[in-house]
């Protein structure tokens, strides 16, 4: 082994005497390392991207999910209800059913006797009532790491205004009116939280301006405010904002002669593009000095206002809530810098918007933190897709959800007055956007009103757990539970695989990679097969040398083995050059990425479809993979001029000299 | 004791491209240790094949050959070449890209020995080198060596893993007649000082003089 790692490694060292073979064996390496590079780094990539879209897939539904069969809807324990008067003679859903004093609530004795086609007890051998739904929930808290919770599904129609201020103290009304799945939000769901955006301004100011006067004192006591803008160009320079020394610089606004008016931008450099402004919609400007003096503003000119979007920090005059009318009357204590002057006073809110402020406490009553908010005055909180930002809607925006409720006499229309409290991103679940989550008990109300079961709508069981990948053990060893309890016929488990809306888009992926796996091994094979040619190159070229090897005794194998170690080796560099590059490159993606959309000029990766980021984390599995192929195909190139070289006579080689 | 190191028994190799010859027909020699023979006959004669063949480089089509009382095989041969024979070529055959001392050290290198500085290997091999006075060439590359001071290190190459048997091939055919003689007076010298057998292919009288005995190959048959 000595003596055959000693000759390729001087093989392997480039020579400008063979610079041919140098040539191709660098090319050879380079090839295979910028495959192994690429390939690592896509499986890496495409390995997060996966992990990131199952964590938001099976953020709106539990990776398992229990579901009643149509035996159990069709069975003496479902039915019974319906006779009871204990039962209040209704159906009941999985979580009454969970929560319910008696799995048999019927009483031979009180209510009516049951009809000669009503479904039989399912009993236990001692005669008790089987009880599917404490029986299964118990069975799935059995299994260790399973959290379950019951879940309710509910369709309604959900119907939006959006009331919107205009700048003359007016408003316009709009409305949006959308039929949607109502559904409880699951405390076991501990990533949902993950999935509710954070509010935007827009978001606050809107709230804000759709409260009522005596809200408002509660909703700035729950918000932490950091900042606020001017909204239009109308924003008086207020007297109590003067300096005691200093001087600004405007857009005077020229009229007869004389200055009418005075912008202010909040930098010297916003100047000009203002007074561009100002020229191009036909006035005469020209460029103003203000110069304060001991708190005093010259007098010549009439009147200053700030540019659009001077931005100050803010806080709330306690004082000026008691005397408003209206929003529009709040005044802020206000400092900041505009054209490197420090300004401090009071500004009205009627000419400003917030920019920048936190959810003070983890339970506002105005928005999701936490838990969906429920207000006497504005009514359920309701979280709703991202999606209907792009139709306008903001946080705070009210309405009703609406559904039919069967009456003794007829079916009515029934309201529940409602404000959106959050919005959550549906991530890549196809009806993401549908689903809206409120209060359990607005979804039990909705579910409530339905004359007659209805299957088609959910009602079940979520299992939460904490490593997504474990949801198929899970399900499996669930189904058994449940069969070693005879509940199996009751209950239908799924994993996330069974999913109808999961199945395509693991799938896409899964086929992405599986192509791109063979694209990279076939890229791979031919890099490999510069390695036969490069060492069947070596191996001519070394013929005599072989021939001397064998006169001094070394076996066949010694020389195959020289020529396959120099392949192998070639494929260790190749290995390692390029998984060093794609660990690199994975932990700098972000800086990629940044390259890639400043030489594209737009976005190369949409957010919604590949995530805020894409991933950063270097998938193992892949570099295994990748580094396994090409050690083996990088052998079986090594192994062609090994066989050739083996097969050299040295009798001949010796005297072709 | 003078005891037999390489017995060939009917050796005979036929050729059949392009077309059938018996090149060797029922040779038979001995080598006995110390012993020197010389084998000559003229060009085309197979001389160098039959040497191919005691050096267990090529085989014969029949007939058998011992080795140090072990009969040769396709499995043993490379190790019996490797620990028994050293070959000297005519055109020297080393390895244009080792130093002096690192093809000395070959043969050693793959009997899978340690040849570092220090070893006994390495020790052997100046040794050697010394002695066919290449003292002052030890580190120099191979390629850069004149055409005598290359076939002196084919010599101590050939005594690197102390064979019984010395099979030189016109070991001076490419060099001129003042160092042939040196040459030849060192293989012989080499051969008699170790105690090692010693098979000469040569054209030239003045070497093959020099040996024990001296054979004929003609037609296939060798002579005295």
């Amino acid at each position: 082994m000595r003596f055959v790692l000693s000759v390729a490694s001087k093989y392997l060292i480039p020579k400008w005497r063979q610079l041919s073979v140098s040539i191709i064996s660098l090319v050879s390496i380079l090839v295979i390392s910028l495959v192994v590079w690429l390939t690592i780094v896509f499986l890496s990539i495409t390995e997060g991207i996966q992990q990131n879209w199952l964590k938001q897939l099976v953020s709106l539904n539990a990776p398992v999910r229990m579901t009643p069969t149509e035996a159990y809807y069709s069975s003496y324990y479902y039915k019974i209800d319906s006779v009871s008067s204990d039962a209040g003679y209704t159906t009941k859903s999985i979580g009454e059913k969970l929560f319910a004093s008696q799995s048999d609530p019927y009483d031979p004795n009180f209510d009516a006797e049951l009809p000669s086609d009503f479904p039989l007890a399912d009993c236990y051998p001692d005669g008790s009532l089987k009880d599917p739904v404490k029986a299964g929930f118990t069975a799935a808290q059995k299994i260790g790491g399973v959290r379950p919770k019951e879940f309710e599904v509910a369709l309604g129609n959900m119907r939006l205004n959006l009331i919107r201020h205009t700048p003359n103290r007016g408003y316009e009304e709009s409305c949006i009116s959308q039929v949607s799945y109502f559904t409880n939000i699951d405390e076991e769901n501990h990533s949902f939280s993950e999935m509710v955006q954070p509010p935007e301004p827009e978001d606050l100011n809107n709230f804000m301006s759709l409260l009522p006067m005596q809200d408002l004192p509660d909703f700035f006591n729950h918000i932490d405010l950091k900042g606020v803008k001017t909204k239009d160009e109308s924003c008086p320079f207020s007297s109590t904002l003067h300096p005691y020394n200093g001087n600004l610089k405007g857009c005077g606004i020229v009229n007869n002669g004389e200055i009418l008016r005075v912008i202010i931008p909040q930098k010297t450099s916003e100047l000009q593009p203002l007074c561009d402004r100002y020229k191009e919609m036909g006035y005469h400007v020209v460029e103003s000095n203000l110069h304060f003096d001991g708190g005093v503003l010259d007098s010549e000119y009439p009147y200053v206002t700030f540019d659009k979007g001077v931005e100050f920090k803010a806080t709330l005059i306690d004082a000026s809530m008691d005397q408003a009318l209206s929003y529009h009357d709040l005044l802020f204590q206000v400092e900041g810098e505009v054209q490197g002057v420090f300004l401090s006073g009071n500004l009205p809110m009627n000419h400003l918007q917030i920019i920048d402020a936190d959810i003070a406490d983890d339970s506002p009553f105005w928005a999701y933190k936490s838990q969906v908010p429920v207000d006497s005055i504005l009514g359920d909180g309701i979280i709703i897709s991202q999606n209907y930002r792009k139709n306008g809607i903001r946080l705070g925006d009210r309405g009703y959800l609406s559904y039919f409720a069967a009456t003794p006499t007829s079916t009515q229309e029934q309201r529940l007055p409602i404000f959106v409290a959050g919005f959550y991103d549906p991530g890549l679940v196809s009806f993401g956007h549908k689903f809206a989550f409120v209060d359990p008990k607005v979804t039990t109300s909705l579910r409530g009103s339905l004359s007659a079961p209805d299957q088609t709508l959910g009602n079940g069981v979520n299992l939460w757990i904490a490593d997504v990948n474990d949801a198929h053990k899970v399900k499996q060893e669930l189904v058994s539970q449940l069969d070693k309890l005879g509940l199996g016929k009751y209950w239908e488990v799924e994993s996330y695989h069974d999913y109808d809306f999961v199945q395509p888009i693991l799938q896409q992926l899964s086929s992405d990679k599986t192509l791109f796996s063979l694209v990279a091994f076939l890229i791979l094979l031919v890099a490999c097969s510069n390695i036969i040619s490069m060492l069947i190159l070596l191996v001519n070229d070394k013929k005599k040398e072989i021939g001397i090897m064998r006169a001094m005794g070394a076996t066949s194998k010694n020389i195959a083995s020289i020529f396959g170690i120099c392949g192998f080796i070639m494929g260790i560099i190749s290995c390692l050059l390029g998984t060093v590059l794609a660990i690199f490159t994975v932990h700098h993606i972000e800086f990629l990425v940044s390259m890639l959309n400043f030489f594209k000029g737009h976005e190369m990766f949409q957010t919604a479809f590949f995530g805020a980021k894409l991933p950063s984390t270097v998938s193992w599995a892949s570099v295994i993979f990748v580094l396994a192929t090409t050690l083996v195909l990088s052998i079986i190139a090594g192994l062609v001029p090994a066989l050739k070289a083996a097969r050299l006579n040295p009798t001949e080689t010796l005297r072709g000299e | 004791m003078m005891t037999t190191i390489l017995a060939a028994k009917k050796l005979h190799k036929s050729f059949l491209r392009p077309k059938k010859i018996d090149i060797l027909d029922e040779v038979s020699l001995k080598l006995k240790t110390g012993e020197s023979i010389a084998i000559m006959g003229a060009s085309g004669e197979g001389k160098t094949t039959l040497l191919q063949i005691l050096g267990t480089l090529d085989n014969a089509t029949s007939g058998s050959l011992e080795i140090v009382g072990q009969r040769v095989t396709g499995k043993n041969a490379p190790n019996l070449r490797n620990q028994h024979i050293g070959f000297v070529f005519q055109s020297c055959n080393l390895l244009a890209d080792y130093t002096a001392l690192h093809n000395v050290l070959m043969p050693a290198l793959i009997a899978g020995e340690d040849i570092s500085k220090g070893s006994k290997s390495y020790f052997r091999a100046l040794e050697l080198l010394k002695h066919v006075g290449l003292e002052d060439r030890i580190h120099f590359p191979s390629k850069l060596l004149s055409g005598g001071e290359k076939q002196r290190v084919s010599i101590a190459r050939a005594l690197c893993n102390d064979p019984q048997i010395i099979l030189a091939d016109e070991p001076s055919g490419n060099l001129d007649h003042s160092t042939s003689t040196h040459i030849h007076a060192l293989l012989l010298q080499c051969a008699q000082q170790f105690n090692k057998g010693l098979i000469v292919v040569t054209h030239d009288q003045e070497l093959a003089s020099l040996c024990q005995s001296t054979m004929i190959l003609k037609e296939g048959n060798l002579t005295t």
